[in-house]
């Protein structure tokens, strides 16, 4: 491995990548909207963005946990490990949506947010998972992200019912 | 000289467990649950699902209550023969035999994931009969939904940590029982 005298090995910035964490919940936000009964561009935007600001906000309130829960394992990574282990729980998303996606399109389903909720509580166990993978040590690196993501999910629920 | 005999946890607990850290039951306990006691706990699960199933449609005049007897059992034989046949699919295409992971192990821990499936169809039931809901979409999928991580856990393990590949196989696994579940309604039933 070639190293840098004098310089701290630079984080993996390709590990790091939340895109279909994004898209999994935008998707979510238009089936959503798609499935009320008035449905206008509009409401599909709002609905679509809401579901954007959840995305950001469990990232970050994941991150956060796991660099609170792990701080001599985030110093010595340089506070990747949380990232990397986020990134890559959050994709564990893609089944959940893909089976919402179809279940709604070919079974005509209009049950979106069982789909999303479950999506949630398994990327966030899943971020969890590979926080422990990376050395991080108690069974807090499995119910924190999962209390996290229980309350994210609660919370867009009732958010998404007060949308237009 | 003393002699500590460590014990083993109870299966209950680790189906329980299943539900909590798929990772780690995957990982460390599988092979210590035998394979017909995975298949009872999805047998189970699907059973009561299915009964679930046949109650809401009981309630529409949709079917007859002998019909709910079948779709009953018919939900036993989709948890044990429908869910392993799925395990045995998710086994080839993982090339879990290359990774030292037999046809029972799959079958085993591809069943055990379904006790999340198993305690949502316990407390949907509990709902139908006490408060007359409908339970089969609001206890049954997403118990069957909760039952997707633990067959990515699987699937991973069995396939040496193909993050994407787990991620394909699994939707597909849960596409096949999910969407199975469906088409029964629409054939017949």
């Amino acid at each position: 491995m070639a190293m840098k005298m004098g310089y701290c090995e630079e984080p993996d910035k390709k590990k790091v990548n939340y895109i279909a964490a994004y898209l999994c919940f935008m998707t979510f936000g238009f089936l959503v909207a798609i499935n009320k009964t008035t449905i206008g561009i509009v409401s599909i935007g709002v609905s679509v963005f809401v579901a954007l600001l959840f995305a950001i906000a469990a990232i970050k309130l994941m991150i956060w946990s796991f660099t609170k829960a792990n701080p001599d394992l985030c110093a010595q990574t340089g506070g990747t490990v949380a990232q990397e282990a986020v990134s890559q729980g959050m994709s564990f998303m893609i089944p959940f949506t893909i089976l919402a996606v179809l279940a709604n399109v070919l079974l005509g389903w209009n049950a979106v947010m069982p789909f999303a909720s479950a999506a949630i509580m398994t990327a966030g166990a899943s971020a969890g998972m590979e926080v422990t993978k990376a050395g991080g040590k108690g069974i807090k690196n499995i119910l924190l992200p999962t209390l996290l993501s229980f309350i994210v999910s609660t919370l867009w629920m009732l958010v998404v019912g007060l949308l237009p | 000289m003393n002699i500590v005999v460590q014990s083993e946890p109870p299966r209950w607990k680790t189906a329980l467990k299943m539900i909590v850290n798929p990772g780690e039951v995957v990982k460390k306990q599988m092979s210590k649950v035998p394979w017909p006691f995975s298949l009872a706990v999805s047998g189970l699960a699907f059973g009561l699902f299915f009964l679930q199933t046949g109650i809401d449609m009981l309630r529409t005049g949709q079917i007859e209550n002998s019909t709910v007897l079948l779709i009953s059992m018919l939900g036993v034989v989709y948890g044990t023969a429908g869910v392993a046949l799925v395990a045995v699919l998710a086994w080839a295409l993982s090339q879990g035999s290359d990774r030292s992971y037999d046809i029972t192990w799959a079958v085993s821990a591809f069943a055990l994931g379904y006790s999340a499936t198993l305690v949502y169809a316990l407390i949907g039931l509990i709902f139908s009969l006490a408060f007359g809901w409908k339970t089969a979409v609001a206890f049954g999928v997403t118990g069957v939904l909760w039952a997707l991580r633990p067959t990515i856990m699987t699937i991973r393990q069995m396939s040496g940590e193909r993050r994407g590949f787990s991620i394909a196989v699994s939707t597909l696994c849960g596409a096949i029982l999910l969407f199975g579940w469906a088409l029964l309604g629409r054939f017949g039933f």
